[in-house]
């Protein structure tokens, strides 16, 4: 069904595209890269060494462009196969059509169809207002940005005027957050106190994932955003109304009596998706070595989980469990509250030798209850620093977060050589540390050493 | 003897008309046809960049640019082709008469036009010996100009005048000396100075031609002082000065449709 799609919407992009494709200039680039990282063992740090290979990554990634000789008519396509031994893919095999899309393009207006993926926001890194793409968070955030985000089928028409611009998304069909796996290493607490429930007890459990909503033009997600620059500052606004891709979940407790004696699941989890608002705006201007962006947005409302008690599942006995459950089957497993995140920073460069980027970002949720699993606020210091050598074929980069609030951080160093300008080689370290049920100090065991080299073509 | 007296007299008059000519045009007016002579509405020009580093690395870039002029200004649109792994990048620049340029950068790994700050146009362009600044253009009336003397280079005769940047206008050099050709108006040499007033880059034509009936430099080089073996060679592979560019060629939009 889903080549079927597929096949169906390349026919339609190439029949729109069909006329203006007469004088085509057709492009295909790419790359193979590999990707290995190695787990540090921080127990045995100073004494002795343990590696263990989390990833081994292999990646064949392959754009292909054509658009006619005026570029008013485009169709851009970028796939990748990726092969990773680790056990993250089905069959250690997946492949990506991460975009694909055709494009009309005049002096006022553009159309584009197909998939697609956004950028929104001018802040790095963190974008408030960047709310249009699910992300691929199996690896957690060790993945790049760019990497993460998974392409969404949409339409989007954009209107330009005297340097302003107003784009309308329409994205029809929801894609959700790719979370990790109930035993990957790189679950987060929250979602491992849910899974704790499943893993105990997996016969007793219906786990109804991919709870998508319905295809519905109601259920479609909308983006505006209206761009321009006014003087010299660059200026956003942005609206967003759709479903939030990264899930909550509802937990139905079976309180029949005799499901237990019948075999019936005792209980149902199941992923939800909350529909909400997003009102934000994001600024860029430059003061001679120096630029400042800023971004923010208010969210009306987001849902967030209440706390799972774990001390329910201390009991191996799954009677025991059972009754405590039963005595929770009136519990409201998650509540809707409004909240607002905006991130504030500066970069400085000095030629290209140097650049160094300073950014603050604060989320609070409003109007907050304790045992709510999030936490009320969250304010993370961000750092990126990059300086480039040997005539830029060295890069000695790092970048940090810091969580001013709960006091943990991630930090990631790595150096970058161009061996050609085809043929790059990086090695580096992604770093964790912090208390537990923290986002960064969760991970504390997860810090790894990798290489990657990629030829480009 | 007396037709030889009369070809000297020819001679002396034909000079002596072309000196008063050339004296005629201020250093202003030298600059100023020097900047403007591929000026034209819109053109768009693909290059090739070998940039050879001190150890004789070398590495080589393919780029186009579109340009075109406006009442307040101009717009530019430089986009990476080759190789692969730069392919995409692009630079939009639009230049506004009296005010700082303004700068946005796209690169693919970010997927969106950010804003560069006017310090970072004396960053190194994809490590090269040309700076951001360098792919801007220059308005002849952001600099005081002063013609030294008349000189002779490589059997061209060139007026040599000096542009130094009026206070208030940000630019990357403090000054710049120019080897413009008396006949054809082309910049066959040029010096770059910094803001200390100390000689930084040098960038000269090695081979010119008139494209689409416009005198163009269609290789030049461009050197580092103190930076031993290093360079970089420009060469101009296309031009069409009579280019047709809609006007959404220069928006962040299109600079993110790489």
């Amino acid at each position: 069904m889903r080549l079927v799609r597929l096949t169906l919407f390349l026919l339609l992009l190439v029949a729109m595209l069909r006329p203006g494709l007469a004088l085509a200039e057709i492009s295909l680039n790419g790359s193979v890269s590999n990707q290995m990282r190695m787990r540090i063992l921080q127990d045995y740090m100073g004494d002795d060494y343990d590696w263990d290979v989390m990833m081994l990554l292999s990646t064949v990634d392959v754009i292909a462009k054509a658009q006619n000789e005026d570029r008013t008519a485009r169709m851009f396509i970028d796939a990748d196969l990726r092969h990773d031994p680790t056990g993250v893919f089905e069959d250690d095999l997946e492949w990506r059509l991460r975009e694909a899309y055709g494009g009309y393009y005049s002096t006022y207006y553009s159309i584009e169809i197909g998939k697609r993926i956004f950028s929104w926001g001018m802040a790095d890194e963190f974008n408030p207002t960047d709310l249009i793409n699910p992300e691929d968070l199996r690896w957690f955030v060790t993945m790049d940005k760019l990497d993460r985000k998974i392409g969404v089928y949409s339409g989007c028409l954009t209107l330009m005027y005297e340097g302003f611009s107003f784009q309308t998304v329409v994205v029809p069909y929801f894609e959700p957050t790719l979370l990790p796996a109930p035993d990957s290493d790189w679950l987060p607490w929250q979602l491992a106190s849910v899974y704790s429930i499943t893993n105990a007890f997996p016969e007793y459990v219906e786990y109804q994932e991919d709870q998508r909503p319905d295809l519905t033009v109601q259920n479609s997600n909308v983006a505006f955003r209206l761009r321009g620059t006014l003087g010299t500052v660059d200026l956003a606004l942005t609206y967003f109304d759709g479903y939030d891709p990264l899930p909550t979940f509802d937990i139905g407790i079976n309180t029949n009596t005799d499901a237990l004696v019948n075999g019936d699941p005792l209980l149902t989890l199941r992923q939800y998706y909350q529909r909400y608002q997003a009102t934000g705006a994001s600024f860029a201007f430059t003061y001679d070595s120096f630029s400042f962006r800023g971004e923010g947005a208010y969210y009306s409302p987001r849902r967030y989980m209440y706390n799972i008690d774990d001390s329910m599942l201390s009991s191996n006995n799954i009677l025991t469990t059972y009754n405590v459950l039963i005595g929770m089957a009136d519990n409201e497993w998650g509540v809707e509250k409004p909240s607002w995140s905006a991130a504030g920073g500066i970069d400085w460069r000095r030629n290209t030798d140097i650049y160094i980027n300073l950014q603050y970002v604060h989320t609070q949720i409003l109007d907050y209850e304790e045992n709510l699993s999030n936490e009320e606020n969250e304010g993370m210091i961000t750092l990126k620093t990059q300086t480039m050598w040997l005539d830029e074929d060295l890069e000695v980069s790092a970048n940090g977060v810091y969580n001013v609030w709960q006091n943990d951080w991630y930090a990631k160093p790595y150096i970058r050589y161009k061996f050609t300008t085809d043929f790059t080689g990086e090695f580096g370290a992604q770093l964790f540390d912090g208390e537990a049920q923290t986002q960064f100090g969760d991970m504390t065991d997860n810090d790894f050493l990798y290489t990657k080299f990629k030829y480009s073509f | 003897m007396k037709s030889r007296l009369t070809l000297l007299t020819i001679i002396i008059a034909i000079t002596a008309f072309a000196a008063v000519s050339l004296a005629a045009l201020s250093a202003y007016d030298i600059a100023k046809k020097s900047l403007e002579i591929s000026k034209v509405p819109a053109k768009v020009t693909s290059y090739q960049m070998e940039v050879t580093n001190n150890r004789g690395k070398k590495k080589t870039y393919k780029f186009k640019v579109w340009e075109k002029q406006y009442a307040d200004g101009a717009k530019k649109l430089v986009r990476f082709t080759d190789p692969a792994d730069a392919g995409g990048t692009g630079l939009l620049t639009h230049e506004k008469k009296n005010t700082d340029d303004l700068q946005w950068l796209f690169l693919r790994s970010v997927n969106k036009a950010r804003r560069l700050a006017a310090g970072d146009k004396d960053g190194e362009f994809m490590g090269s010996d040309l700076w951001y600044e360098d792919m801007g253009t220059q308005s002849a009336d952001d600099f005081t100009h002063t013609l030294i003397s008349q000189v002779m280079l490589n059997g061209r005769n060139c007026y040599l005048i000096e542009s130094v940047i009026k206070p208030g206008i940000n630019f990357s050099y403090s000054k710049t000396r120019s080897w413009v050709d008396a006949e054809n108006f082309l910049g066959r040499k040029m010096e770059m100075y910094d803001k200390s007033g100390k000689h930084i880059k040098t960038m000269e034509i090695i081979k010119a031609e008139q494209m689409d009936g416009i005198w163009t430099m269609t290789e030049g080089m461009i050197t580092t002082v103190g930076a031993g073996n290093a360079k970089t060679v420009l060469k101009i592979l296309e031009a069409d000065y009579h280019a047709n560019i809609p006007d959404n060629y220069f928006t962040t939009e299109f600079l993110e449709r790489f």
